[in-house]
């Protein structure tokens, strides 16, 4: 064994402050009575988010129309509708939902 | 012996008799404490860090899987709780500010054997977190390589390195205090 060895092994112990086990146990005790935390609301926020989607997507495809919407408001709508590219939409849809997920699985590393 | 009667407080404390974790507070207290105070040098600091590290711990307790020993498990739940206080409390620049305070040879008087232990554990504080955490922790496990890598949660090989690198800075500093073939050796 070095002296640098001996110098660090030798540490002298010290003795915990009297009542430590007592005060932790009262910090145990008022850790085990509080209420455990409200959990986020998942399913709210989820059913927000696919909202917030829908009126994305709407808004993005169905805006240029809007003048057109007061005036003749019911066929408006089909001929906005029927102007969508399928392939688009599916595509944006696609595009929101991954979004969400990643949000989702980002927010996993992080508390509240 | 030991390992079983932690391990029946566990999971009495699971169970939901809070009173079980006294046992487990008085059997670690004294090591808890001591850890907590290799790593900042206060007495006081270090019981409210080991008060922090049994109350981490206990809201762990439901995720202990006895993959390893409890004491090992609860060590290595401390030793993250007081490194994280630490980067808190004492920012790396003031251990860089401390190592240039301790003289070199030739400003140092001739050290006592009292000074000489003082001048160590500060070069030993002053040394950049990891290797100061690989030094502390290796000696606190009685330099076992292997017990203090699971308390701070890297492989043995990383540990030994940061040892090595730790024992050259401290070399370096206190080359007054000690010849070159004085340096610690790994158990």
């Amino acid at each position: 064994m070095t002296e640098l060895d001996r110098i660090l092994s030798e540490e002298h112990a010290i003795a915990p402050p009297a009542g430590f086990s007592q005060r932790v146990m009262a910090e145990v005790h008022r850790e085990a009575s509080t209420p455990p935390p409200i959990p986020f609301p998942w399913r709210f926020a989820a059913a927000t988010f696919a909202a917030m989607a829908v009126v994305l997507v709407a808004c993005l495809f169905l805006s240029p129309l809007l003048p057109t919407w007061t005036v003749d408001g019911g066929a408006a709508i089909q001929r906005a509708l029927s102007r969508i590219d399928p392939n688009l939409l599916a595509m944006s849809s696609t595009m929101v939902f991954a979004a969400v997920a990643l949000l989702r699985y980002s927010l996993r590393f992080v508390s509240f | 012996m030991a390992d079983d009667d932690d391990l029946d407080a566990v999971r009495a404390v699971v169970a939901g008799d809070l009173s079980a974790f006294h046992r487990i507070v008085e059997r670690w207290q004294g090591p808890l404490v001591n850890l907590a105070y290799r790593f900042c040098r206060d007495r006081g600091l270090a019981a409210d860090m080991a008060q922090d590290a049994f109350l981490r711990i206990f809201r762990a307790l439901p995720t202990f899987r006895a993959k390893s020993s409890f004491s090992t498990w609860m060590l290595s739940v401390a030793t993250n709780v007081y490194r994280s206080q630490l980067r808190r409390n004492l920012p790396e620049l003031a251990g860089l500010e401390a190592l240039a305070d301790i003289p070199t040879l030739s400003e140092a008087p001739v050290p006592t054997s009292g000074s000489q232990e003082e001048l160590v554990r500060r070069a030993v504080h002053a040394l950049p977190s990891k290797y100061r955490d690989a030094i502390v922790l290796f000696y606190f496990h009685e330099m076992n390589v292997n017990r203090a890598s699971e308390s701070l949660g890297v492989p043995p090989g990383t540990l030994k390195a940061r040892l090595h690198r730790a024992r050259g800075l401290l070399e370096r500093r206190l080359r007054h205090l000690f010849n070159s073939d004085t340096v610690p050796t790994e158990a």
